[in-house]
């Protein structure tokens, strides 16, 4: 049925809307912050027509990211890992349901990578001195770490539904959940950021989570840093929602002694920096999967490093070494192309 | 006399030529304010900031070099050819100096250990740069 309304008041009407619209134009906006945390800088941007509901989220989102860090940081005597390495073997009690999950996760990444990513490193991360003062080791240091680390010897117990118990098994065995954590954080942050807006980004220093899409409708456009030049974009990827993505890389923070390269990306196995890849992408569902696999393929090898994704449900990856004329060479898992813009 | 409110003929019609150019102006004026809200072009600035607080706030029409203090080390911002970029940091790992120039509107540069963030401002955003950046 047509709608017949009066001309003059119609053309009144018309011209009201017109001169009205740009007057209440709210389009949605990009509203972000960045702030330093997790050892590293967070940029969390969320799409929204209300600003101080946008800001109010993102004050709360990153007091979660501060929440997570304080339970799960190895730098700390009040943390978890911290009480769990003191209690020197013994169960500990009451662990937070946030370092259980992020735990649980890591042993399984580990268990799936066959140790190429093990959170019990902390001991061997500690021996080279990262993040803080890092220097060469003497083999012997290497190999009394190494001893130390080893995801079978890492026990659950729930004693009561809620009540979670954890050990460590092997003595000076120590925690290091810096390659999970931080993405778990991330995932969380999004969750808190997901109550106000269907699109938001959470980046904590590369490790990062889209949800929805950018304000002009189109997927969220992520560029990944050339591992030769940090100043450079090396591909750009579009992310649909619900997508994570880290890097690891060797050209972050290493040292030279000698002219020789020490990074920090160890392989548990050996206690040594990984040597042949130089930069890791994973892609996945969720930002501690993706952050535990980029170190996992990183430390695995090109070859290795892309069977083990493969192996793995919803994983995509991109790792890159050089040939021997120093040129790039890429290595992918055949779904990543599909997020190549 | 009726006209169909949602046939944009039937209205048209129904209009004299006074409402017309009437709609017309309003029309156009409408488009014109809301190209002229739009911010367009190259940032404007590079706002500096240690620890959260703003310390510079840098032109970019401006070629120089300021020092700013951050929290470990003196940090060196270099302003040249309408971009910015670290150029001196006293850091461990350098990883500010080593990310190079930066020259589209919401780009970062960042510091961790000198809590120091370079942020450029001002201007449209460019579809082209991405929202985000992993490596």
């Amino acid at each position: 049925m047509r709608v017949r309304v009066p001309a003059r008041p119609a053309a009144a009407l018309a011209l009201l809307v017109a001169i009205a619209l740009p007057a209440c134009d709210r389009a949605p906006t990009v509203e972000s912050r960045t702030d330093f945390v997790m050892g590293t800088l967070a940029e969390l941007k969320v799409v929204s027509d209300d600003p101080v509901t946008a800001r109010e989220a993102l004050d709360r989102a990153f007091a979660r990211l501060r929440e997570i860090e304080a339970l799960t940081t190895s730098y700390s005597e009040t943390s978890e890992p911290a009480r769990l390495a003191r209690a020197n073997g013994a169960w500990v009690e009451g662990v937070s349901p946030e370092v259980d999950e992020i735990l649980t996760l890591g042993l399984r990444i580990a268990a799936e990578s066959d140790g190429a990513f093990d959170p019990t490193a902390g001991a061997l991360v500690a021996a080279w001195g990262w993040p803080e003062d890092p220097a060469l080791p003497d083999s012997a240091t290497v190999a009394a770490a190494v001893a130390t680390v080893g995801w079978r010897d890492v026990e659950r117990a729930e004693r009561a539904p809620g009540r979670i118990a954890w050990r460590l098994g092997r003595p000076g065995m120590k925690l290091d959940l810096g390659g999970v954590a931080k993405g778990w954080a991330v995932d969380r942050a999004a969750d808190v950021l997901l109550g106000v807006s269907d699109h938001c980004i959470v980046n904590a220093g590369g490790d990062l989570v889209v949800r929805g899409h950018r304000p002009d409708g189109k997927a969220w456009l992520i560029g990944v840093q050339d591992p030769r030049d940090a100043s450079r974009i090396f591909l750009k990827l579009r992310l649909p929602d619900g997508t994570a993505v880290a890097t690891s890389g060797d050209y972050q923070r290493f040292f030279e002694v000698d002219g020789v390269r020490y990074h920090h990306l160890l392989d548990p196995r050996t206690g040594w920096p990984a040597r042949e890849v130089h930069s890791a992408t994973v892609i996945a569902p969720d930002c501690a999967t993706a952050d535990a696999w980029a170190t996992a393929a990183f430390v695995l090898g090109a070859e290795a490093g892309i069977a083990a994704l493969e192996r793995q449900p919803d994983l995509e990856g991109l790792l890159v070494t050089y040939d021997a004329k120093g040129d790039l060479v890429s290595h992918e898992t055949p779904g990543f192309a599909r997020y190549r813009e | 006399m009726t006209s169909d409110l949602f046939s944009v003929r039937g209205l048209w019609r129904a209009l004299t030529p006074a409402d017309r150019i009437v709609s017309l102006a309003l029309l156009l004026g409408s488009i014109a304010l809301g190209v002229a809200a739009r911010p367009s072009g190259e940032p404007t600035a590079a706002v500096v900031t240690v620890g959260g607080d703003v310390v510079a706030t840098l032109p970019l029409d401006r070629d120089g070099r300021v020092e700013v203090q951050g929290r470990l080390s003196p940090v060196t911002i270099e302003v040249s050819g309408h971009a910015v970029r670290v150029t001196e940091s006293a850091c461990p790992h350098r990883i500010c100096v080593r990310m190079g120039a930066r020259r589209h509107s919401g780009e970062i540069i960042a510091c961790v250990p000198n809590a120091l963030v370079v942020r450029l401002t001002g201007g449209a955003a460019d579809a082209s740069v991405p929202d985000a950046v992993t490596g």
